[in-house]
């Protein structure tokens, strides 16, 4: 179930930032994702899940790892 | 070659320019990059039709809505003293960027056509957020 969320949310990832290989723990930046990019991919997971990512919240989003936690945690609450 | 925007719809936004000696180049036609400024006019026209102030926005609210990518398509030269419509409508509003159809016309001609994407920056933090909830409702409209 878990390795699901992670492995929709890679394929989110690369779709929205047409970058092919979304590895678990390099940085965005490293892969050529920017700060834009990223909340575009922040949006996309907020329609996919039916749920809300704050403002506050934005900075964490650095990798897929960062974002499997805390789509997570979203969804768990 | 393509157009970089969909067709307009209906009845976009019109803001008339007058084209200045200042905004020609040596080989007498409008400089490319005047277009531009065009454009931005039109768009902040375009927002203050819809209740947004542009200004007032900015010293509300320490964002900033710069152009992060422009397309344009020249098709057709305007030269010193035409007037020009610069036609404006949102193509897409969300959370990471507002999209922006622009043409700027004379007459039945299409001169330029372009697409504008702004993005939304707090100017003290010097980072990206999100879009705030009273553009998207402007851009709505």
């Amino acid at each position: 179930m878990e390795g699901d969320l992670k492995e929709k949310l890679r394929a989110i990832i690369a779709e929205v930032s047409e970058v092919d290989e979304i590895p678990d723990a390099v940085p965005f930046k490293d892969l050529g994702i920017d700060s834009m990019m990223a909340i575009e991919i922040v949006a996309e997971i907020e329609r996919t899940y039916k749920l809300s990512v704050p403002e506050s919240e934005l900075k964490r989003i650095t990798n897929l790892d960062s974002v499997y936690e805390l789509v997570k945690e979203k969804l768990a609450a | 070659m393509k157009s970089p925007i969909p067709a307009p719809p209906a009845a976009p936004d019109r803001h008339r320019v007058r084209v200045g000696y200042v905004d020609t180049d040596q080989a007498g036609v409008v400089h490319h990059a005047a277009y531009l400024g065009w454009m931005e006019a039109a768009r902040i026209e375009h927002q203050r039709a819809r209740g947004l102030v542009y200004r007032d926005f900015e010293l509300e609210t320490g964002l900033a809505l710069p152009v992060v990518e422009a397309h344009l398509r020249y098709r057709t030269p305007a030269r010193f003293d035409d007037e020009l419509i610069v036609e404006s409508w949102v193509i897409e509003a969300g959370r990471a960027k507002v999209v922006y159809a622009q043409r700027v016309v004379r007459g039945e001609a299409v001169l330029v056509e372009g697409r504008i994407v702004l993005a939304c920056v707090d100017m003290k933090e010097e980072r990206i957020a999100s879009m705030p909830e009273r553009i998207l409702t402007a851009c709505a409209r």
